[in-house]
């Protein structure tokens, strides 16, 4: 099977939070274009309902595309570790994370949260997994009911898990709205439109480690914020991980917000992952020509560093049809003709980082390529 | 300033624009002077809410008559705009002055083909025939670099990604090639990847056409390679202004410096703690006395809480701000070790390295490690 391989996995003995092997998710894409209303007609993105009643294959209506949104990714994080999940839009990032929720239905794959591998696991019993992990979406304000009261909205996973008495529920929502840096006696009463963007995110925060989940995943966190409070999100997240030994996915599409807070960084380019690795590594030496050209375009705040000039051209080829061998071939500069009939696997380049590439920029393939 | 001779392109005096609310008034852009040459781009830069979009707007004349008061005078290219009617100002809008925004989705319209979104304005302003506008947006589709642009005019705004519909807005905005091109947060919305295509483009489109560019954002590492001049706004007024290399080696005003200081770079070590601004920007309709920056600056003595700094010129030709204990300078220096002695907690964020917020275990002493940053003049003492 075309994958990505498992190379970058930590031995399965290993303790490990989440181990997710060979995920993949479809979608029924848009009808083709013979059975369109008319030209411009809207494309009929179908999710299957999360409740279950859609398992297994998506529906194979006469006509529906099928989209693949993540093709056979792999990965694990480790207790008390900080995965940073980097790529474009349209990448899979985010269905990553859904899929890793259950929040949609792996087409194959495995997800195990704690040795329990939650795609075969359904009703009762999967909803009591999934209150171990929690999610922190991109937009504050509207993942945020806006007719709640901010200590309702922290209060409902604990009402739900019936967590201790009401005083102890309280006391609680107390407790991590202070931790976030909201002063409770103020903020308890007040409803989401009354605070800005950077405050709406520390409600989402509060609410999501309030009930002490064993994975935090955080879609895009800061990419809505200004860069001054997206450094005060960042270090409340640091912050709550020290004080709660919480495990995190990061995802964003940003290297440089990444850096800071993760233990390892994967790199994820249509449906796929390019290269695993610390940020030590990962930084100082990209053996990803796409890791490359994400690096190139982060702006630097100094006016003597001349901006790259096209570091990534074009765009995103659709997943539709995505390209043969490497996916991200159609945009690399070192792509040859290996990359088109081949998929590339991943390959340990040097302690502690993965690349799946026939040509990476670090490691013995270079010096072949070069010889 | 300025050189008598050069004419200049855009000259604000003195602009404000309040709003009623039912708070009372908001001074959203507060006594601003700005001057810009033909051909050149200026940043502004700020946080969300210190009127940096209502100022732009405000030049522009966007913003709705009612309930909106507007003082001061714009000049543009010698022609004064101030008590131009809306019916005026539609010779103006598209050919004298565009806007790129934020949102590529919500300022194209949804239900209109891109191919008329963009012939619309040479129809209208240029008098030109159905034909000729077509001709021309399709030779517009392709400075912007757009693919297959025979296709996309008959497209509507949804088929196309994030990116591809700024294009497209920066296509219309350049349309009839006007001399000063708005962009307020062209890039915000977009992935690092295409925010780099899209500066790369209005930089290359706008030197083509000899447009003049204000470009606004809140992240001073977009403006850093891509403009001559910067302004940096605080609370409705401008508060450091210079050209982008001297105001990079030589900010004097500590809101500047925590700007920078919360860019996020490559080079951040893992896990450490990372700059933050404490606190948030003031509400306008009850700015607080003094400097405005004061209740969140690390150097912020007593004078600041009751006397408003002047914006005055530095002595480094074209660069002015507006603060009593500036960065760098021996006062500055002071006030700072004054207020790490005094545990004021945004002098101790500043001095905080590591990642430990409690504020006890702070240095006392003034050891201040700027690790990497291009500015530490003057506070290596």
């Amino acid at each position: 099977m075309a994958g990505t391989g498992t190379a970058h996995l930590r031995p399965a003995e290993r303790e490990h939070v989440l181990r997710v092997e060979g995920l993949t998710v479809e979608f029924a894409g848009p009808e083709r274009p013979s059975l369109r209303l008319g030209r411009g007609a809207l494309p009929r993105a179908r999710w299957r309902s999360p409740s279950g009643a859609g398992r297994g294959r998506p529906s194979s209506r006469e006509g529906a595309q099928r989209v693949q949104a993540v093709s056979g990714i792999s990965f694990d994080v480790c207790p008390g570790e900080t995965l940073g999940l980097v790529g474009e839009s349209g990448c899979g990032k985010s269905t990553v994370a859904k899929a890793v929720m259950q929040l949609v239905h792996p087409v194959s794959g495995s997800v195990e949260l704690a040795g329990v591998d939650l795609t075969r696991v359904r009703g009762e019993q999967l909803r009591r997994l999934r209150s171990r992990m929690q999610l922190i979406f991109q937009d504050p304000i509207s993942s945020l009911n806006p007719r709640r009261r901010v200590g309702e909205i922290v209060a409902e996973p604990l009402e739900i898990w019936r967590v201790g008495t009401p005083a102890e529920r309280a006391a609680r929502v107390d407790e991590v709205l202070e931790l976030v840096g909201l002063d409770p006696e103020t903020t308890r009463a007040r409803r989401p439109h009354e605070f800005s963007g950077g405050q709406c995110q520390r409600v989402s925060i509060a609410r999501a480690v309030a009930i002490e989940p064993s994975l935090l995943i955080c879609d895009e966190p800061v990419s809505a914020l200004d860069v001054s409070v997206q450094a005060q999100i960042l270090n409340l997240l640091e912050a709550m991980k020290d004080r709660y030994g919480l495990t995190m996915i990061f995802i964003a599409h940003d290297l440089a917000v990444v850096r800071s807070v993760s233990d390892r960084v994967a790199v994820m380019y249509l449906g796929k992952l390019c290269e695993v690795g610390t940020p030590e590594r990962l930084y100082e030496s990209p053996a990803h020509p796409y890791t490359e050209a994400l690096l190139r375009s982060v702006p630097v705040p100094d006016p003597s560093v001349r901006p790259a000039r096209e570091p990534l051209p074009g765009e995103l080829p659709s997943p539709l049809d995505p390209p043969s061998g490497c996916r991200f071939r159609t945009r690399c500069p070192r792509a040859r003709d290996r990359c088109a009939a081949e998929e590339p696997q991943m390959q340990e380049v040097a302690a502690g980082q993965f690349v799946a590439c026939h040509f990476p920029l670090v490691g013995a393939a270079t010096a072949e390529q070069a010889a | 300033m300025t050189p008598a001779r050069v004419p200049l392109l855009l000259e604000v005096e003195g602009l404000a624009t309040t709003f009623d609310s039912a708070a009372g008034s908001v001074r959203a852009v507060d006594g601003v002077w700005l001057s810009l040459r033909h051909r050149t781009a200026l940043g502004i830069v700020g946080e969300s809410g210190c009127g940096k979009t209502v100022l732009a707007r405000s030049i522009m004349n966007l913003l709705p008559r009612r309930g909106v008061h507007r003082e001061g005078r714009v000049r543009l290219d010698g022609r004064d705009l101030t008590g131009l009617s809306a019916r005026e100002m539609t010779g103006v809008w598209g050919v004298d002055m565009a806007m790129v925004f934020q949102d590529p989705m919500t300022s194209l319209n949804p239900v209109v083909r891109i191919g008329r979104q963009i012939t619309e304005s040479l129809r209208f302003h240029l008098g030109m025939s159905k034909s000729e506008a077509e001709a021309e947006a399709l030779r517009l589709l392709q400075s912007v670099r757009i693919p297959e642009p025979e296709r996309r005019l008959r497209e509507y705004p949804h088929q196309l990604s994030g990116g591809m519909r700024q294009r497209v807005t920066i296509a219309i905005a350049i349309a009839c090639a006007p001399k000063l091109l708005f962009a307020d947060e062209p890039t915000t919305a977009l992935d690092v990847t295409v925010q780099a295509q899209i500066l790369d483009l209005l930089d290359d489109r706008r030197r083509e056409l000899g447009t003049a560019m204000v470009l606004v954002t809140h992240d001073l590492g977009v403006v850093a390679g891509r403009t001559d001049e910067i302004a940096v706004m605080y609370a409705g007024q401008i508060v450091e202004q210079a050209p982008t290399p001297v105001l990079f080696a030589e900010m004097r005003m500590p809101y500047t410096e925590a700007l920078l200081r919360s860019v996020p770079r490559l080079t951040d070590p893992p896990h450490a703690r990372r700059s933050t601004i404490p606190g948030r920007p003031p509400d306008l309709a009850h700015p607080p006395a003094g400097c405005r920056f004061a209740p969140r600056c690390a150097y912020a003595q007593e004078r600041c809480r009751t006397e408003a700094p002047p914006l005055l010129p530095s002595g480094i030709p074209g660069h002015r701000f507006a603060c009593w204990y500036p960065v760098g300078s021996t006062e500055g220096m002071t006030a700072l070790a004054r207020n790490v002695k005094d545990a004021w907690p945004p002098a101790l964020d500043l001095v905080a390295e590591d990642r430990d917020r409690r504020r006890a275990t702070a240095p006392v002493g003034l050891e201040i490690n700027f690790e990497a940053e291009p500015t530490p003049k003057g506070v290596r003492g």
